[in-house]
């Protein structure tokens, strides 16, 4: 470079980086992916103020992609005596770049479970933080800070998890919450939990709909959550199996259940997203050719509308996929398709381009229907942790 | 060599703006490339750039530059607008690739710069208000220090460690993965 023959008296002068206004270098260190804001910190007095300004981290979690995550099992290698070492792996996937993030992993032994028995489930995602569990013990993590701390109640044996969100305490404090549900007998409670009090309260009555109250009091057989989508602080669920024309909806605030009625049948696959600040969702068959993107144009009134249809090469994906049994999800407003296969995964664009196509490194790969935006911000939540939790736990390590 | 531009007839043909540099030296230019200036678009607007638009900070050579950048994007947004942006119409895919890779060519070749012209357009981009050139121009210089360690930054852009060795060695305790 032409400064590094100069004087240094003169590499000094108006062109070097500290004599950018603050305003810029924070402008530049926004750009930057988090492992390397935090880095920075170690440069010198002002790069550390400008990377661990709360407003900067903010600014910086805003800008991060959403990633869709994902889980898989990965087989490490094995000891004699037929015992099998396994990787449970969380990954995230931005699909504007196609870069994967690895997110958590657990070492475990072999177990021979179906999908659904998995000892690893991710529950929620909200503000960079994730909720997931592994051999029944719930955690709350920040993969992008490392932070965790142990969740409890609920107490998984016998509570499911239904969703997490932030909401504002009793204090100025904001605090996040798990929401869940018990099964005594043939009756389901539902509870809330403050994470870090290790308190719960029962809420009754739940909801103000005799249909809804049913289906809830169903039990886990009958209701089958799906993974919740949080979208303007309340918790959003499609409703199993589709051929529904309603969807479930918690507020938040009152902490009760409301049906929102659709003027479409949902069907089995799909999925909800955020289009435009507005709450969308993807509809589709097992292997179809076509899936629908609707938008939820006045929340207030439930107004949906048809947004588009995509149309997808069927011939095309039945060559990856031979033995059939693929999803598709619409995954943003410019109309990516995510085709979730046995063996691969493709990723179209709204003309039913291929754009991409992938298979995991491993097996049993199951896209969940969470996004994780990376986030730096300091949370509350984990201050007033022992050193011991504090520090990067297993499931972080080599990562 | 850096009055008018050639492709940007087609957009507010009549109206040239004058554009005065810090050593005096004038440049005309067309509206449409002079608005990519949100600043210069103010100005415009207030009425106020009869005789020049006087830039105090922003040198000739800078200028001339900037002014570059802003005739081949201007031509860019002006392609844009004929065609429909709205996202539930697929003709927006559709949007010439061949320019849009072309305009990309353009960004990669424009910021082939020595270090001290890339913060002297920075600063510009930043008084003048061009919030593509202020991206493109911050990005270059954030892909520099990607990647880098604390000690190969700051050798880098000549910044001096102030942090005590206590306060720096919390740091890499506090996130020591991130340094890894």
């Amino acid at each position: 470079m032409a400064e590094s023959s100069r004087p240094p008296e003169l590499r000094c002068g108006p062109h070097a980086i500290f004599n950018l206004p603050e305003e810029i270098l924070s402008e530049i260190l926004l750009l930057l992916p988090p492992k390397f804001v935090l880095r920075c910190r170690a440069v010198c007095k002002a790069w550390r103020a400008v990377t661990s300004d709360r407003a900067f981290l903010l600014a910086h979690h805003r800008r991060q992609p959403p990633r869709r995550l994902f889980t898989f099992v990965r087989d490490v290698g094995g000891y004699q005596d037929d015992l099998k070492v396994l990787d449970y792996c969380v990954e995230a996937i931005d699909f504007r770049t196609h870069e994967f993030l690895s997110v958590a992993r657990f070492t475990g032994e072999d177990y021979d479970g179906s999908l659904e028995d998995s000892p690893l489930i991710v529950h929620a995602a909200c503000d960079g933080l994730l909720l997931m569990s592994y051999k029944k013990s719930l955690h709350l993590c920040n993969p992008t800070t490392r932070q965790w701390l142990w969740v409890f109640p609920p107490a998984l044996q016998h509570d499911k998890v239904v969703g997490l969100y932030y909401a504002h305490g009793p204090s100025s404090d904001s605090e996040y919450r798990v929401l869940y549900y018990r099964e005594i007998g043939r009756e389901s409670n539902f509870y809330i939990s403050t994470v870090g009090s290790g308190n719960e309260r029962c809420i009754w009555p739940h909801s103000s709909s005799p249909s809804l109250r049913k289906w809830l009091a169903k039990g886990s057989k009958g209701t089958e959550f799906n993974e919740p989508f949080l979208f303007q602080g309340n918790l959003h669920w499609l409703p199993h199996l589709g051929r529904h024309k309603k969807i479930v909806m918690f507020d938040t605030v009152d902490e009760v259940f409301q049906w929102l009625r659709l003027p479409f049948k949902t069907r089995i696959v799909a999925s909800l997203l955020e289009v435009e600040g507005m709450l969308a969702m993807s509809n589709s068959y097992i292997e179809s050719s076509k899936v629908d993107l609707w938008l939820l144009q006045d929340y207030k009134r439930m107004v949906w509308v048809h947004k588009y249809r995509i149309e997808l090469p069927v011939i095309e994906i039945r060559r990856f996929e031979e033995d059939g049994d693929w999803c598709s999800h619409i995954l943003s407003k410019e109309g990516d398709v995510l085709v979730d296969g046995f063996d691969w995964q493709l990723h179209y664009d709204m003309k039913g381009n291929l754009l991409e196509k992938f298979r995991c490194n491993g097996r049993m790969m199951n896209f969940t229907a969470h996004f994780h935006r990376e986030s730096l911000v300091p949370n509350a939540v984990f201050h007033n942790l022992d050193n011991d939790s504090r520090h990067a736990p297993h499931f972080f390590r080599g990562l | 060599m850096a009055s008018a531009g050639s492709g940007d007839e087609k957009a507010a043909a009549a109206a040239m703006i004058t554009l005065i540099s810090s050593d005096n030296e004038k440049f005309e230019v067309t509206e449409a490339t002079a608005t990519l200036s949100q600043t210069i678009r103010h100005m415009i607007e207030d009425g106020c750039t009869d005789g020049g638009v006087p830039l105090p900070n922003v040198t000739s050579k800078i200028l001339a530059r900037v002014i570059e950048y802003c005739k081949k994007h201007a031509t860019a947004a002006a392609g844009e607008e004929g065609s429909s942006s709205s996202f539930s119409d697929a003709a927006f895919l559709e949007v010439d690739r061949a320019f849009l890779e072309e305009l990309e060519e353009f960004d990669d070749a424009f910021l082939e710069v020595d270090r001290a012209t890339l913060f002297d357009l920075i600063l510009a981009a930043n008084y003048l208000d061009i919030k593509g050139l202020l991206n493109l121009t911050c990005q270059k210089v954030a892909d520099s220090v990607k990647g880098k360690t604390p000690e190969q930054i700051r050798e880098m852009y000549n910044i001096v460690n102030d942090l005590t060795p206590e306060e720096e060695a919390e740091i890499r305790r506090e996130t020591q993965w991130a340094f890894e």
